[in-house]
């Protein structure tokens, strides 16, 4: 047999959701996380509950990954439909198994290695239970993938115990049934094998997980929400776990209500999140405002989904991000934050926490379905690496009869004190526009002075060691092609990049994890050092593009698309590649502006 | 607060206080010459409210009407709209998820418009709003608290299934106490569902509803009635569907019956209707339904995975039990009248004809 590839997999696995196809992939990425694999994996939801198609995809690699893979080296498909949808991603050369009861003609491509396997026989036949083919799949596949297998005894174990021993060992008995199959019958499938690695096991989790773990991290007090896909699991993971350390979680009947507890709890003192998805964060708009005006601290998730309005909820799309900066009336202040890996999902929280007490101001975080339900694996050191930050009040510094909530600083922030404080600080808190004591007031002056004061502090945080260093750039410095991306499209990019460079176009590219303000120490030097800019993102209009457009006024390239589905790293490449043969040629044709290109010169609108 | 007077008769009647005609009475199978649903839904097995819609569709065609409903987001939306409709000849207005109740509203004056400038003819449309608990109980209570507010003409048809089922079974104000749902785990610190149910026909009388009624899927007589009546009945008048959901409720997909049945004869749930006479501050309840026998609610309980943990607590258990009683003791008057006293309990397992479920 030839050779068989090490630590390098790519796997789809593709049925109809309650069939256990997600159990079987999250049960191989388990065990591969313990072998201390790096691990990104992808996986689709259907609207409805039960029912309708669904697919995980995952990749294990012993270098770390930024992408779950263009295309797969495994796909196992349970059913004609599963074949259909997928049959496309899997790579040329790679191997297709599929259920053997399928009766419809299996598509057929060269170069393609066909594996029919009787899935659900076995299933029938040794467990008694159509039910359990998704647990000979796992037999067969951590066969074939050289798992050691008392890990995965070990895993169903832990997974099936607490449903009783009836049910565990008829789990046993559908694994050791794939396993025996395997092993008489698919001696010579050749599929990359898993083998365990001389780095220390790592942590598993999604990014709503990641999200949940970090406020809990950053000493979250309450937590306050409301359920929309796809941001609830960060919810449930609150639900049970915030009481368990003391803190207080709450359901409310709305994401108004929802918003309005963190904005009571904040006033009070208290750090304060919820996490919502696109129509609740359309409802949150006024109190982002009061929280902007009121100058309260606030972390706000927002695990974007397709818009606008119910749109589409179990799909990913980036195209909240103006709505997060400018989102809500009038001139509203906000931190404005976008991790880009399950690991960043857990240290921007705790971050965002970190900088909105500082700077007294709602700080949004912006997931997307794809990063918020994705398991990626984490380094195990992640939470000894965070720094939870705490700016609290210090009354006995300020003399209570001086004493001015929204006194104007340098820095624009003022002394805040908590309700209650023994000896005069009582002060009104309100949304409308008031004075350095808290009393409203709409002079001529004073709406100007306080929007200025509530803007410094915005500006002020751009300059914050706290973030220097947080941006991301990679590929090769003395490259002409910048790109410029943020949030999950990151992990595409980093794909791409590498490969163009492989390739021979150099390109590198920034990430901001900033995205308001926008670090001009971040964004300047890389603007000025190239000369041709993309700028990737999974909305229609370009926002990202837009913004930095309108900001450092550069043009742009935009590499737009509203699938539903994470960018692949070769649409990337492609635009990467036909940038880089417009390049040459506009070269050629010097500095002319070349109207109607796919793009233009950095350099040659900033000289304008 | 009004008057209660209570309809001396227990049972189902085609006719009404507030209704000078009676409506139709589909007879004792409850057979229903119109079309609901048509195929192609896409809910679980088992899944209640997919026969609940279809009848009510049924039932709201009998009157001859048009139907044009506001649907609520949630399962019944998803399930019968994604790739194909199921709604058949009815115009589905979809709007967000809190506004069920300010679309009908919507819906409601374009339709009192087209009459006004002749277009239509008077009563010849019906505005249906058809939505989850969450999206009646909590995020849409206050449109529609303010819809029956407003008294606009139109029925309001409530599927509860007792929990925010299309986003992954969270609690809302509809969840059984000590019911275990995503956001009300057990554990060290948390015992299920630390809240008992509002009850939203309570709450939409208290506004000012003309009637509101409880039903089932599974009495199909009684449900066309009521449904009618909601339709015929002018004002804005509400109908809770008791919407067994097997995985939200963690059971079997094939015990919708029997599940229903235990329900009303443990009187967890009963089926009633009232009509609000709001100008003379009376109102008469009708109790459509009485169990032949009384069963403790554990029988209920028991057949639902989602009481897992309530059941090993026996205090809680009796917290339900006493809920139950207590909620059955606004009936003791119409039940005294009808000579029915206090009836035994008696467990399932020692009745001759027991339903087998699953323990
Ligand atoms: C403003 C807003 N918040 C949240 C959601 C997410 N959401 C969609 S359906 C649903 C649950 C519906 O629950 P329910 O009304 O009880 O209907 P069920 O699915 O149980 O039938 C939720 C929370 C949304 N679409 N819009
Ligand atoms: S989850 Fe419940 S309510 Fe939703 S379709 Fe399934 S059975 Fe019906
Ligand atoms: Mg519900």
């Amino acid at each position: 047999m030839e050779k068989r590839t090490k630590n390098e997999l790519t796997l789809r696995i593709a049925g109809e959701s309650g069939e256990g196809v997600i159990t079987v992939a999250e049960s191989i990425c388990k065990v591969a996380a313990r072998m201390g694999l790096h691990l990104a994996t992808f996986r689709t939801f259907p609207a409805e509950i039960k029912g309708g198609a669904c697919m995980m995809q995952f990749r294990a690699s012993q270098k770390p990954i930024s992408h779950h893979n263009d295309l797969a080296d495994v796909l196992v498909a349970f059913n004609e439909d599963a074949i259909t949808n997928n049959f496309a991603d899997l790579r040329d050369g790679g191997t297709l198994m599929y259920e053997s009861g399928i009766e419809t003609p299996i598509p057929q491509r060269k170069g393609v290695k066909y594996v029919a396997i009787p899935f659900r026989k076995i299933a029938v036949e040794i467990v008694g239970n159509p039910g359990s083919k998704n647990i000979v799949a796992l037999g067969i596949l951590s066969h074939l993938f050289t798992l050691p297998q008392d890990q995965i005894l070990k895993l169903l174990e832990e997974r099936f115990r607490r449903r009783g021993q009836a049910v565990l060992e008829n789990n046993l008995k559908g694994l050791h049934a794939g396993i025996e199959y395997a092993q008489n019958n698919l001696s010579n499938v050749n599929v990359p094998i898993l083998e365990p690695t001389s780095q220390p096991s790592k942590l598993l989790m999604t990014g709503n997980e990641a999200a949940a773990i970090g406020s809990l991290a950053a000493e979250v007090d309450c937590y306050f929400g409301y359920p929309i896909t796809p941001s609830s699991e960060i919810m449930e993971y609150l639900a049970k776990n915030l009481p368990r350390v003391g803190g207080k979680f709450l359901q409310t009947e709305d994401e108004i209500s929802a918003i309005a507890g963190v904005c009571g709890a904040a006033w009070a003192g208290m750090r304060a999140m919820t996490a919502t998805s696109g129509p609740g964060v359309s409802l949150m708009s006024e109190i982002l405002g009061l929280l902007s005006m009121t100058e309260l601290p606030a972390v706000i998730v927002n695990s974007q989904r397709g818009g606008p309005s119910t749109g589409l909820p179990t799909k990913t799309e980036q195209s909240d991000l103006l709505q997060a900066i400018y989102g809500s009336h009038g001139d509203t202040p906000k931190i404005v934050l976008a991790p880009t890996t399950v690991r960043e999902c857990l240290e921007i929280v705790v971050l965002a926490f970190n900088l909105a007490e500082k700077y007294q101001m709602p700080a949004i975080v912006l997931l997307d379905q794809t990063l918020s339900s994705r398991l990626e694996t984490v380094d195990a050191d992640v939470l000894a690496g965070l720094k939870v930050m705490r700016t609290l009040p210090q009354p006995d510094t300020l003399a209570a009869e001086k004493y001015q909530r929204f006194q104007l600083t340098d820095s624009g922030v003022s002394p805040r004190v908590f309700p209650g404080t023994p000896g005069g600080f009582e002060y009104i808190s309100t949304g409308l526009e008031h004075n350095q004591r808290g009393d409203p007031g709409y002079d001529e002056q004073i709406h100007t002075i306080m929007s200025a004061k509530r803007h410094k502090k915005i500006a002020a945080l751009a300059q914050d060691p706290w973030i220097s260093g947080l941006a991301s750039t990679f590929g090769s410095k003395e490259a002409e092609i910048g790109i410029i991306t943020w949030g999950s499209t990151a992990g595409p990019v980093r794909e791409a990049v590498q490969k163009a460079n492989e390739l021979g176009i150099p390109v590198k590219a920034l990430v901001p994890k900033v995205l308001n303000p926008l670090v001009n120490s971040e964004l300047k030097p890389f603007l000025s050092s190239v000369r041709w800019l993309l700028v990737p993102e999974m909305n229609f209009t370009g926002q990202l593009a837009t913004l930095l457009r309108s900001t450092y006024r550069v043009p742009t390239a935009r590499l737009n698309a509203v699938k539903g589905v994470p960018f692949r790293s070769q649409e990337i490449l492609e635009k990467i590649e036909e940038i880089a043969a417009s390049v040459s040629h506009k070269s050629a044709a010097a500095s002319q502006n070349g109207e109607g290109a796919v793009l233009e010169s950095v350099g040659s609108e900033q000289a304008r | 607060m009004f008057q209660v007077l209570f309809n001396s008769e227990i049972g189902t009647s085609p006719h009404s206080s507030l209704l000078s005609e009676p409506v139709i009475d589909p007879g004792e199978y409850g057979y229903i010459p119109t079309s609901g649903l048509t195929s192609g839904h896409q809910g679980c097995t088992g899944c209640g409210m997919v026969s609940a819609t279809n009848q009510v569709l049924r039932a709201l065609k009998l009157t001859g009407r048009y139907v044009a409903a506001s649907i609520g987001t949630g399962c019944n939306e998803v399930i019968t709209t994604q790739n194909t409709s199921c709604w058949g000849k009815v115009s589905v207005d979809h709007n967000n998820f809190p506004n069920t109740a300010s679309t009908l509203s919507g819906n409601r004056a374009a339709y009192e418009a087209l009459v006004q400038a002749g277009l239509l003819p008077p009563g010849s449309v019906v505005n249906v709003g058809i939505a989850g608990d969450g999206g009646s109980y909590d995020i849409g209570l206050q449109a529609l608290l303010a819809w029956i507010a407003r008294a606009e003409d139109g029925v309001y048809v409530c599927l509860n299934n007792e929990a925010y089922m299309n986003t992954g079974i969270q609690s809302s104000g509809a969840t059984p106490f000590g019911a275990k749902t995503s956001t009300t785990p057990y554990g060290k610190k948390a015992n299920g569902n630390p809240r008992t149910p509002q009850h939203l026909p309570d709450l939409a009388l208290a506004a000012g509803a003309p009637y509101v009624a409880v039903a089932s899927p599974v009495h199909h007589r009684d449900l066309a009635i009521k449904v009618q009546k909601a339709a015929m009945i002018p004002g804005p008048c509400l109908v809770e569907c008791y919407s067994v959901c097997p995985p939200g409720w963690n059971t079997e997909t094939d015990y919708f019956f029997e599940i229903t049945r235990l329900a009303l004869e443990t009187r967890l749930l009963i089926l009633y209707e009232a009509e609000l006479h709001r100008k003379e501050g009376y109102a008469i309840y009708t109790l459509n339904y009485l169990p032949d026998r009384f069963r403790p609610i554990e029988e209920y309980l028991e057949t639902q995975g989602r009481f897992k943990n309530l059941l090993r607590n026996p205090e809680m258990v009796k917290v339900v039990q006493r809920y139950v009683d207590r909620r059955w003791a606004f009936w003791a008057d119409l039940l005294e009248h009808n000579g029915v006293g206090e009836k035994v309990i008696v467990r399932l397992d020692s009745v001759p004809d027991a339903v087998g479920l699953p323990v």
